[in-house]
């Protein structure tokens, strides 16, 4: 115990003694916090939408209206009146209005007399994410348009209405802590651990560790524990500050607390360990450079953190069930966002416990004793 | 194996694919001895240091270190020996104090002996002043001084240095010789060095084996070494006018000389006994009327018993293969 701890101190020391390395493993994730909460799935706003209207009648004007009302009210497109759809095509070619919606003379005509009327909607597609806004706002809008006519007027011609959901920012925010924690977890991991390792090897350094009793186990286990420390340390500030900023609250007092150590405990040292085996004989610090960059977008994106796990193909699934970043997140989202029900987190923490138990073996099984 | 001896090593080979880097090595180190091991860069020294202290594996041979046989017990003689290796290991972003006490821990010491022993020891290397300093802040010199503290940290009976002085200033070579010698005094320490320095060979070890290509040319103590070669002095003699082949087959004939030859100003002999001869010399020549402009008398040394068993000479040898592996120095 001794020498673990001898060895965890030395590890712990030089980091400390160089906390720039530290700094940016809390400050990415909190940037990626305000970068991604504020951009993704904040509800786009100010689309330009180029309107040319050959129809005065009064089902265009409603769905005008209702247009108009989407630009007063969330401000999802800026209406750009135009009369001659060949420049509006001109526009949106150039990118200077993200879509182009053309009402034909025949519009009110058609809907009032029962049959499917249609106005035509170009997007840009070149931007999948503004043409959806602008898809979603116009049809949100026909929707609008609809509603008194629905009551009164039996032979409407169907009209397509998509539901918009959109997350209240707040949430969004709130509900990418998870996976900031995670991520800095991971950056803890990569910037201590097996890194140290590595850079000792590199700098000829771990030759003064061979030529003494140390163990294998001893060597891993104190790389491994200040690693753990570290990646603690980082991922609870990045938690804290995370907080903070959404104004979420933690349910199930000190409880709730305990859990969120112990699910980051538990990950930060599964996630050291596995780097530990994946690259703990490497001789280079740019091996782990490449691996780390590899490691931190395969685990990182199919975790669940940005994107339900439910919208991805078969595969893409199955290897998120393997991938001890997804029961992260899941477990830090339970104990989180489900009212203090700590049990919601059991099956992940299973599976972090049990990942991390076989990694901690076989990075110690895998340690290289010799030059 | 022979307890009697410290390190003991029977035909030892180390491969590193079709390389030989050791090839067939046979030593044995008596208790208490300096034993110096002497050869060119890229000899095997470090490969066999690395063997002898669990560092790297043995390919064939056996080798045992403190009478602990390396092969089957390489946890007992790394608690038997300190290592002092030729990269400098100490480190940067600790202080002195912190690399002793952590490496004395990994020995398991407890905090009642490290105490005392760190404190004694940073004495001794003259580093106790500057216990509390970031290693980054030492010089090459204490930065050596502290990690051969480290390797007697935890007492042990058998130190290796390998190329404790590489890289150093004259000056702090010989502070580093004086400490050699200082340990020494009183105890029974056995300590292996390795070095590429003649001067250093010669100044600290009671013996020494010289290698080149990974095996072992010639053993013995300097003095034993330097006898075996024939013609062991040399004297230069710079002359007013060239000497007459009559003249120089008088020289040649004197009892102890070796070799006469014609220098560009005048002749070179090499005999046993230089000093002695001396005088004999300058009246054979005066005979012809010459005059002795300029008289030198080099004395032997290992560099000449270098070129006499391998052919070539230590140090171009070592400056065409710089300075071996230097690990890249760290950005602070
Ligand atoms: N790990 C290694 N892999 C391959 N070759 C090596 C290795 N270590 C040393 N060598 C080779 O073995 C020879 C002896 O090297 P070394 O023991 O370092 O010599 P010295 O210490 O006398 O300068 C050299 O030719 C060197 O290139
Ligand atoms: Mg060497």
């Amino acid at each position: 115990m001794r020498r673990i701890l001898a060895v965890m101190e030395r590890d712990l020391l030089r980091v400390l003694r160089n906390p720039a390395a530290l700094f940016s493993s809390v400050l990415l994730p909190v940037l990626y916090l305000l970068i991604l909460g504020n951009s993704l799935n904040g509800p786009l706003t100010g689309l330009r939408l180029g309107v040319v209207s050959a129809d005065q009648g009064p089902e265009a004007r409603a769905l005008l209206g209702a247009l108009q009302a989407v630009e007063q009210g969330p401000g999802t497109v800026v209406i750009v009146p135009l009369d001659d759809p060949v420049r509006g095509f001109a526009l949106l070619h150039e990118g200077d209005i993200s879509g182009l919606l053309v009402v034909p003379s025949t519009f009110s005509h058609d809907r009032s007399h029962g049959l499917a009327a249609s106005a035509g909607l170009y997007v840009d597609n070149v931007d999948a994410v503004a043409a959806g806004a602008i898809e979603g706002a116009i049809e949100a809008a026909v929707a609008t348009a609809d509603q008194p006519l629905v009551r009164f007027e039996r032979g409407l011609g169907p009209a397509a209405v998509r539901p918009q959901e959109i997350y209240p920012r707040v949430d969004y925010d709130t509900s990418l802590i998870p996976g900031v924690v995670v991520m800095s977890l991971f950056m803890g991991s990569m910037l201590s651990g097996a890194f140290n390792l590595i850079m000792d090897r590199f700098l000829g350094v771990h030759e003064s560790f061979l030529s003494t009793p140390l163990r294998k186990a001893d060597i891993n286990l104190g790389i491994l524990l200040s690693g753990t420390v570290v990646t603690l340390a980082s991922s609870t500030l990045v938690l804290a500050i995370g907080l903070l900023m959404t104004g979420a609250r933690v349910h199930g007092g000190l409880a709730g607390y305990a859990a969120l150590l112990g699910v980051m405990v538990l990950t930060g040292l599964g996630l050291l360990a596995m780097t530990m085996t994946i690259m703990g004989r490497a001789g280079h610090p740019r091996i782990a450079g490449v691996l780390n960059g590899f490691l931190s977008v395969i685990l990182f994106f199919p975790s669940g953190a940005l994107y339900p796990l439910a919208s991805f193909p078969g595969w893409l699934r199955a290897f998120a069930r393997i991938d001890p970043e997804t029961h992260a997140v899941a477990a830090l989202k339970a104990i989180l966002f489900r009212g203090g029900d700590l049990s919601a987190a059991g099956q992940h923490v299973a599976f972090l416990g049990a990942f991390t138990a076989v990694m901690l073996v076989v990075s110690t099984l895998a340690m290289k004793r010799t030059l | 194996m022979n307890p009697e001896l410290a390190i003991e090593v029977r035909h030892v080979v180390k491969r590193f694919g079709k390389l030989a880097a050791v090839d067939d090595v046979d030593l044995e180190v008596r208790h208490g001895e300096l034993f110096g091991v002497l050869g060119p860069n890229g000899a095997g020294k470090t490969t066999l240091v690395r063997m002898l202290t669990g560092i790297v594996s043995i390919t064939s041979g056996e080798a045992s270190v403190a009478g602990i046989d390396v092969r089957r017990d390489p946890d007992g003689v790394r608690r038997a020996i300190g290592v002092v290796s030729q990269a400098l290991t100490s480190d940067l972003d600790l202080t002195g104090l912190e690399n002793l006490d952590i490496y004395a821990r990994f020995f398991d010491m407890s905090r009642s002996e490290r105490g005392p022993r760190i404190e004694e020891l940073l004495r001794v290397v003259g580093l106790w002043d500057r216990r509390k300093s970031l290693v980054k802040t030492y010089s090459g010199g204490m930065r050596r001084r502290l990690e051969i503290a480290r390797g007697l940290v935890h007492a042990p009976r058998v130190l290796f240095l390998d190329e404790p002085t590489i890289g150093l200033d004259p000056q702090s070579r010989l502070v580093i010789w004086d400490l050699l010698r200082d340990l020494r005094k009183g105890s029974d320490l056995t300590v292996s060095l390795t070095t590429h320095y003649l001067e250093e060979a010669e100044a600290l070890c009671d013996r020494v084996a010289i290698v080149d290509r990974g095996k072992i040319v010639a053993l013995g103590t300097p003095q034993e070494l330097k006898a075996r070669i024939p013609g062991s002095d040399t004297v230069d003699l710079s002359l007013g006018s060239p000497p007459s082949d009559a003249r120089l087959a008088e020289l040649g004939a004197l009892a102890g000389v070796r070799d006469v030859a014609r220098t560009a100003d005048g002749v070179r002999v090499r005999a046993d006994g230089g000093a002695t001869l001396l005088p004999r010399l300058i009246e054979i020549l005066r005979v012809d009327g010459l005059q002795v402009t300029a008289a030198a008398l080099q004395r032997i040394s290992l560099e000449d018993v270098f070129i006499h068993f391998t052919g070539r000479t230590l140090r171009e040898e070592s400056s065409a293969a710089g300075q071996g592996f230097v690990p890249p120095r760290r950005f602070t």
